[in-house]
């Protein structure tokens, strides 16, 4: 549009500056704004460390509980027995009270606490014992409930039935009679 | 005592310096008066403050500051064509960018050609970018570069022509 060695548009414009005074007050904003964003970056930082360590208690808190919770009802701490399901399971839809059928033979107490009942049928232990997840005591299947503070336990045994509860027994005294009894 | 604006390679102080007049005269030729060319100005190097860890290098830094200037110049040319906007029996006379004010002048010619010719007949003319660094810098195809760039010397020359 113009001859090569002219350019009146660059000569025009070149003389165009920004005003000193505008220079200087985009300086100040500039310098206003760095120190806004960082005071803004601190505050992010903030709140995320505080995120992060309500985060850390959080998977502390559950990590104890949890391992608290495998520890106390896991029954492989127990040495020589085996249990293939939680305490916690043993309570799943249980009504457990007396067995269904009163038991006619050989009805007994051990050691004044426990009541042990053994017979040839599988109905002297309620049937919803027998529905919970099973567990093993030195090799032997052995079905153990829970229905808040008594506990019930029954197997099948060369052909004989035995149905045990007690409520005055601790889990862990419980877990003990049924593996000499066993 | 003065905070020394730097960021992952970019001094937005140094970038102050070097690239402020070129945005200035950018804004200036966009935009239709001093206040607009300024408040664009300001935007720009704050917008350069917020983003600074964006940009990567000099010729980075050019292009990118460019292409900020024209969006800014859009945005408050938007907002400016709102605020200025009057009924027609209230028409009055807008305050004018400081720029020579000779009918014959070139700049006043390229002003009032419509925003979008100006951006290319400045990057063209003055910053002396190629048709494909202009694409580059305003996401235009070549094409579109070439066609602002020839309706806009027509323009032009008719403007300039006609006021001799």
């Amino acid at each position: 549009m113009w001859k090569q060695d002219e350019n009146p548009y660059r000569e025009e414009t070149q003389r165009l500056h920004a005003p000193r005074e505008l220079v200087e007050r985009t300086r100040t904003a500039m310098q206003e704004e760095t120190v806004r964003l960082e005071r803004e970056k601190r505050k992010k930082m903030h709140r995320w460390g505080a995120y992060a360590a309500a985060a850390c208690i959080c998977i502390a808190a559950l990590g104890g509980y949890g391992g608290y919770r495998y520890h106390a009802d896991n029954f492989t701490v127990i040495s020589e027995i085996e249990a293939a399901e939680q305490e916690d399971s043993w309570e799943a839809g249980l009504s457990l009270g007396k067995s269904a059928e009163e038991p006619e033979e050989d009805e007994h107490r051990q050691e004044e606490k426990v009541t042990a009942v053994s017979g040839e049928e599988r109905g002297i232990a309620p049937e919803a014992l027998w529905e919970v997840p099973v567990s093993r005591i030195r090799g032997q299947e052995v079905y153990i409930g829970r229905d808040k503070g008594t506990y019930y336990a029954a197997w099948e045994k060369e052909g004989k039935f035995w149905f045990v509860h007690t409520d005055e027994m601790k889990k862990e005294e419980f877990l003990k009679y049924l593996k000499e009894m066993i | 005592m003065k905070e020394k604006l730097e960021g992952n390679g970019i001094d937005t102080d140094k970038a102050l310096e070097m690239y402020g007049d070129m945005v200035y005269r950018i804004a200036a030729v966009r935009m239709n008066n001093t206040a607009d060319a300024e408040d664009v100005f300001q935007e720009v190097f704050l917008r350069l403050v917020r983003y600074r860890d964006r940009i990567g290098s000099e010729e980075h830094l050019k292009h990118w500051l460019i292409r900020v200037t024209v969006n800014c110049c859009k945005k408050q040319f938007d907002n400016a064509y709102r605020r200025y906007t009057v009924p027609l029996d209230d028409k009055r006379e807008e305050p004018s960018c400081e720029m020579p004010e000779r009918d014959d002048s070139v700049l006043v010619a390229v002003r009032a050609l419509p925003p979008n010719y100006r951006d290319v007949i400045h990057l063209f003319y003055y910053e002396q970018y190629s048709v494909r660094e202009i694409g580059e810098i305003l996401g235009l195809g070549e094409s579109a570069v070439k066609t602002r760039l020839s309706r806009a010397r027509d323009l032009l020359r008719d403007k300039l022509e006609g006021g001799l």
